[in-house]
């Protein structure tokens, strides 16, 4: 392990996704996931490292959200560009992006986890649950009677 | 080697994770980032949005009531939204008063004079028996045993003796503690444990070394066997103590599976000092508590709660305390503040900070923790 430590930052690291793509992405970007950071430092780095619960399309979606997040930490319009990106995704593609919220947080890159969170978060105050089902196609699983009984029991913080 | 968004969304699979089965820690970075009607609002989703919505820990609210407040309507102020909410209870009436919150229920007191209680949780209610006594600034208690899982009450009607109803029962019975009891009750690992003090020979001196502090445990079970801990105190030799203050309020909390005491001081009814011990049971003594870390505890005469403040993103270290009615009453003749529900100390530090409401001009009282 000792030869990693003094190699340039342009040392490329190789991970396979659930449906069998190869990605080479640069160790810069791939330590941002606290996942594979740590099965590099158990020492698995010399092979391909194998994501089971990523598929490809999710993946590509991530390594972008990462290398973005790296470029903005200073950059007020790359923020905002990220952002609307993001919201634009939740907006055409909700179920990819339920998608990209489980393969970060399955990757452990919190930066992200918080982006997303937040994004999520602003997307939803003030919709209604009826709103909420119909954007993000979520199924209503309650019975007439639960969902009356939520409403009746949520009616006092909407006075 | 990114694909253009349109060839992405093709590439978008189906059958995979959907929305209600997101993980819980994702449910719970969301909820931490929405107000409270937002919150209640997700909850109202889908079926495992709202399992999320219940487990997720959010900050104490604090309940509260004006001096003249309208008919069955009750004020919560939310901490993490730093906004008052209005709630209508029915089965309440304008002259209860909220006197302990645990595990979701409230119980108010309608009648100043006698103790005809109300439990409250959501829409439910339980009316309790009629007691020939006030119960007021009392502390009282809910919790529930695998013996008992409809819940027990406990109320203590003075220093020595408490009552018990079990919920399945429908009635009270009163029990006697073997010692005179000075702090609020805590259920801790199926036992109900309170603080008493032995004073030594020196009856004046409210000295440290002339007391001991002791544990009186009580078993739900059988409830007139009331057994002591008898603790020392215990003291390295840099520990520095505070002089003991002549009015002083004791408070047992349970933090991170641990029994802490928060000894509470001032002058003339005004409180403005706290320090805090920690029991080891094993050797049976206290042990100063010189940080408390990540942790925040949520204070008053009768109940107690320990929040992690990292999951909150907040301060560690700080205690959050609403002083009794006489307290208050000193915070408002010494600073002429009239809306002060709770003040905050950071342990180790010389202030204290008195919080108002925001934008609040009605004299509070009958203020109580919350936890949804």
């Amino acid at each position: 392990m000792a030869s990693t430590s003094n190699s340039t930052s342009s040392k490329i690291i190789t991970l396979r996704s659930s449906d069998g793509e190869v990605f080479e992405v640069e160790e810069s970007v791939a330590l941002e996931s606290n996942l594979i950071r740590r099965m590099m430092e158990d020492d698995c780095a010399n092979n391909i490292i194998p994501l089971p619960n990523v598929t490809a399309p999710i993946f590509y979606l991530v390594i972008e959200h990462c290398k973005k997040h790296a470029e903005m930490k200073d950059n007020k319009e790359k923020k905002k560009e990220l952002r609307s990106q993001g919201e634009e995704l939740l907006k055409s593609d909700p179920h990819t992006y339920s998608n990209l919220m489980e393969a970060v947080n399955y990757l452990d890159i919190k930066s992200l986890m918080d982006l997303t969170a937040q994004w999520l978060a602003d997307f939803l105050k003030g919709k209604s649950p009826r709103l909420i089902r119909e954007l993000l196609k979520i199924k209503n699983d309650f019975t007439p009677e639960e969902e009356a009984e939520i409403l009746e029991r949520n009616r006092w913080a909407f006075d | 080697m990114a694909l253009p968004l349109q060839l992405r969304v093709l590439f978008s699979m189906e059958g995979t994770i959907c929305w209600s089965d997101l993980p819980q820690c994702l449910l719970e970075l969301i909820l931490q980032r929405l107000s409270m009607p937002d919150r209640l609002l997700f909850g109202s989703v889908c079926r495992s949005w709202c399992i999320a919505k219940r487990q997720c820990r959010v900050l104490p609210f604090i309940i509260f009531y004006r001096f003249v407040t309208r008919k069955e309507t009750i004020e919560i102020f939310s901490l993490p939204d730093k906004r008052i909410y209005k709630m209508q209870v029915q089965e309440i009436d304008a002259r209860s008063l909220c006197i302990s919150t645990s595990h979701g229920w409230m119980l108010f007191q309608p009648d100043n004079t006698y103790f005809t209680s109300v439990l409250v949780k959501n829409e439910e209610h339980v009316v309790l028996p009629r007691l020939e006594f006030s119960v007021c600034y009392l502390d009282c208690l809910f919790f529930s045993t695998q013996l008992d899982p409809d819940g027990v009450i406990f109320v203590r009607k003075s220093n020595n003796t408490f009552l018990l109803y079990r919920c399945c029962e429908r009635q009270f019975y009163e029990h006697q503690w073997r010692e005179t009891v000075v702090s609020n009750t805590i259920f801790f690992e199926g036992k109900l444990y309170a603080l008493s003090i032995n004073k030594g020979k020196n009856r004046k001196l409210h000295s440290l070394s002339d007391e001991d502090w002791n544990l009186t445990v009580i078993n739900p079970l059988f409830p007139d066997d009331s057994a002591t801990v008898k603790m020392k105190l215990k003291l390295r030799n840099n520990t520095q103590l505070l002089p003991t203050l002549k009015n002083r309020v004791f408070v047992l909390v349970e933090s991170c599976g641990e029994i802490l005491i928060v000894r509470m001081m001032g002058n003339g009814g005004l409180i403005f000092k706290c320090d805090v011990f920690r029991a080891d049971l094993t050797e049976m003594e206290w042990m100063k508590v010189e940080s408390l870390g990540d942790r925040m505890l949520f204070l008053s005469h009768g109940s107690s709660i320990s929040v992690s403040a990292r999951e909150m993103s907040c301060k560690g270290n700080r205690i959050y305390y609403i002083p009794t009615p006489s307290h208050r009453e000193a915070v408002y003749r010494a600073f002429g503040r009239t809306n002060t529900p709770f003040v905050e100390f950071e342990l180790g530090g010389d202030q204290m900070i008195i919080h108002s409401l925001p934008d609040y001009q009605y004299f509070v009282i009958g203020c109580a923790w919350l936890t949804p």
